[in-house]
């Protein structure tokens, strides 16, 4: 915090400031407005903001911003740093030349492997940063009990200590919406111990509305970043909740808020957020920057796309001095040397300077090493062909098989030959095997899956929501062993193998879900990935079907490693069903 | 505030035998009188008795020659030093701006 004395010194022109930007055009996020406008500040503290003509400018370093707008910094109110596949510092260094100096994370694949210790990695890798990292206690670990085995389990207890925490400022989504209606005890007590501590509870549904959505909202959780369209967004705007507005490409729901502001004027409930950007979106398209850039180009106006990712996402958050240029806050604000185009030409951060012309100025460092059981998180043994034979009985196998990446299933009879199904000579149809990674048990299952492409080898990753198990996916048992055990060696990550080779490896060695790498470099390596899979006849967003294929809340069957989940019944099917002689014939005849 | 000294020593006497409030006197008698005996700041009446009391307070006042709407407002604002550009408190009279004491007499 800046030193009392001297910001009120340098507030009244009775000392220099630090830093003077003059000559630029404020956005004022508040009013709406822009105007030519000198900022002061003194420290990490905006100490005034006076007009364009102020003679009393004095400061130990006077920037000319002539032909820039200033903005405040971007504040993502939901957000996964995971997703990008890079450690906080790389993360920071990836997003602050973007303009985003602060982030509200969910760290919730973390704390699925590796539990507390997950959490509390992640918050102690963003110390010191650039970056402004707050956290929000993940509390779907894992996202559906009994379905899947993920690394953890959080219950009230887990989400009381990390409350605790002071930059903990609230609950992160709470998907088990269902939970909270029907009132099952986990959720329960989780949500009871938010309210009770009067945290901030963020939220997740999925088509809810009427009574249960009403529901929700009265058990305190009020904001939820659904893709929705406009009338959707102002539906819940009524009821009084914080509308996530995800600007990422898998579900950019931009355009439905530019249609909701020409249908409803300001809108005061929403919050620019991106949950999830793979490391290739990052360097290609942005971090939260996009969605800004997107909201102006469909005809916002500047001031109010800016607003919806500074001044109410801060408000949001509860961080009343971030989010608005204005004397006292603190001093993160961006320099726009093209506002229609946002594009950042700089970005400072608590009054220093981070980032210049889309470089860091100094890489960020980090003091904090992640923990041994970061570093070996993948606990299979080294597995072999034999590990990816279905074995069967009888002489034949109703096989049930994903059709649509999970979202039907089909069956189909198999011959059963020397104890094996054979579903080799079908060449639509590939494996997949789902093996728990966390050392907590030595489940493993598999299902077959048709037409997903692939015509040769195996695909295998570590990270798979929301359990991050061993997910391996191959029309050939020795090339799944082959994959598998690449990733086993490399401590996660992604792997693409065929004829014994390995054609690319992404390694993620923490927790094998992260590197600590540059997030350019991730994005090389998982380039190399889906064109690898590619070749093998997965063109199709290979790393979207190996990374969603177990989470057993998308509809509407799933793999996990303890079997095929219905999930709209909440209930495992047999994969296989195995047909003795005796039934075979009955059936022939 | 006053006119006439025993109309002063009238209305302050009253209103320290209420325990505070607010009382006009005129004629070295007091004619209305609103009591705040709760920190000399409250009453513990409801707000349509104050409002019907205070009413009677603010009639009287305006018939002793306080023409404003509010005969109070002034009074109450005359001893706030911080309201520019003078004010007048138990400790003299007080230039708002300088936020110092100004002598009363030369």
């Amino acid at each position: 915090m800046a030193n009392y004395e001297r910001l009120l010194q340098a507030a009244l022109g009775e000392a220099p400031a630090d830093v003077v930007i003059t000559g630029g055009l404020l956005v004022n996020v508040l009013t709406r407005e822009i105007y030519p406008a000198t900022v002061g500040i003194c420290e990490d503290t905006i100490a005034y903001v006076t007009g364009a003509e102020d003679a009393a400018v004095q400061g130990a370093q006077v920037v000319d911003a002539r032909g820039c707008w200033l903005t405040p910094g971007l504040i993502d109110a939901h957000m996964h740093i995971e997703s990008t596949h890079a450690t906080p510092r790389h993360f920071a260094d990836a997003v602050l030349p973007r303009g985003v100096t602060c982030v509200a994370q969910d760290p919730h694949e973390m704390a699925n492997v590796l539990g507390l210790e997950g959490v509390h990695a992640m918050r102690r890798a963003a110390v010191g940063l650039p970056l402004r990292v707050l956290t929000l206690a993940s509390t779907c670990v894992p996202s559906v009990p009994g379905m899947e085995t993920s690394g953890a389990e959080f219950g009230a207890a887990e989400i009381d200590a990390l409350l605790d925490e002071p930059d903990v400022i609230g609950l992160a989504e709470v998907m088990d919406f269902w939970g909270v209606i029907r009132q099952k005890p986990r959720v329960t007590e989780i949500v009871k111990v938010g309210r009770a501590r009067g945290a901030l509870m963020t939220g997740h549904i999925r088509q809810l509305g009427g009574r249960e959505l009403n529901t929700y909202l009265a058990a305190g959780i009020d904001s939820d970043h659904e893709q929705l369209d406009a009338a959707g967004i102002l539906a819940r705007s009524r009821l009084g909740m914080t509308v996530e507005i995800c600007c990422c490409q898998a579900r950019d729901t931009i355009p439905a808020a530019v249609e909701a502001w020409r249908m409803g004027g300001p809108l005061d409930a929403v919050v620019f957020v991106t949950d999830d950007i793979p490391p290739q979106e990052l360097i290609s398209a942005g971090h939260l920057d996009q969605g800004v850039r997107r909201a102006i180009q469909l005809g916002m106006p500047a001031a109010e796309a800016v607003r919806a990712a500074t001044l109410l996402p801060a408000r949001r958050l509860r961080q009343y001095d971030l989010g608005l240029i204005a004397p006292g806050r603190k001093a993160d604000i961006l320099l726009i040397d093209d506002l229609n185009a946002f594009h950042v030409a700089a970005t400072m951060v608590d009054g220093r300077w981070a980032a210049r012309g889309g470089q860091m100025l100094v890489p960020s460092v980090s003091a904090y090493d992640m923990p041994e059981l970061a570093l070996h998180s993948v606990h299979v043994p080294p597995l072999s062909a034999e590990d990816f034979a279905v074995v069967g009985r009888g002489s034949r196998a109703r096989a049930r098989v994903l059709a649509q990446r999970g979202r039907e299933l089909n069956e189909r009879l198999l011959p059963v030959q020397a104890g094996q199904v054979g579903w080799q000579d079908q060449a639509d149809l590939a494996l997949v095997s789902v093996w728990h990674r966390h050392g907590r048990t030595q489940d493993h299952a598999s299902v077959l899956l048709e037409g997903c492409g692939l015509q040769r080898g195996a695909l295998a990753t570590t990270y798979a929501h929301d359990a991050h198990n061993l997910v391996v996916v191959g029309r050939d048992p020795a090339d799944m062993a082959a994959a598998a055990n690449a990733l086993r060696e490399a401590g996660g990550g992604y792997a693409a193998v065929c004829g014994g080779q390995v054609l690319a490896l992404a390694a993620l060695p923490v927790a094998g879900i992260l590197a600590d790498r540059p997030v350019a470099e991730i994005a090389v390596e998982f380039a190399q990935f889906c064109a690898a899979a590619g070749d093998l006849g997965v063109s199709d967003q290979p790393i979207k079907l190996l990374t969603s294929l177990p989470l057993p809340v998308v509809p509407a069957f799933r793999p996990t490693d303890r079997g095929l989940v219905d999930v709209q019944r909440q209930t495992f099917i047999p994969a296989f069903e195995f047909l003795d002689e005796e039934t075979t014939n009955q059936e022939a005849r | 505030m006053g006119r006439s000294a025993e109309d002063m020593a009238a209305a302050a006497g009253a209103v320290a035998a209420a325990g505070g409030g607010i009382a006009y006197a005129r004629d070295g008698r007091v004619t209305a009188e609103l009591p705040l005996p709760i920190g000399g700041l409250m009453s513990p009446w409801g707000l349509e008795e104050m409002v019907a009391r205070m009413g009677l307070l603010n009639d009287a006042m305006r018939a002793g020659g306080m023409e404003y709407p509010q005969p109070l407002g002034p009074i109450f604002a005359m001893a706030l030093p911080v309201i520019p550009d003078y004010g007048f408190t138990d400790l003299g009279l007080v230039d708002v701006t300088r936020q110092e004491r100004v002598p009363l007499w030369a």
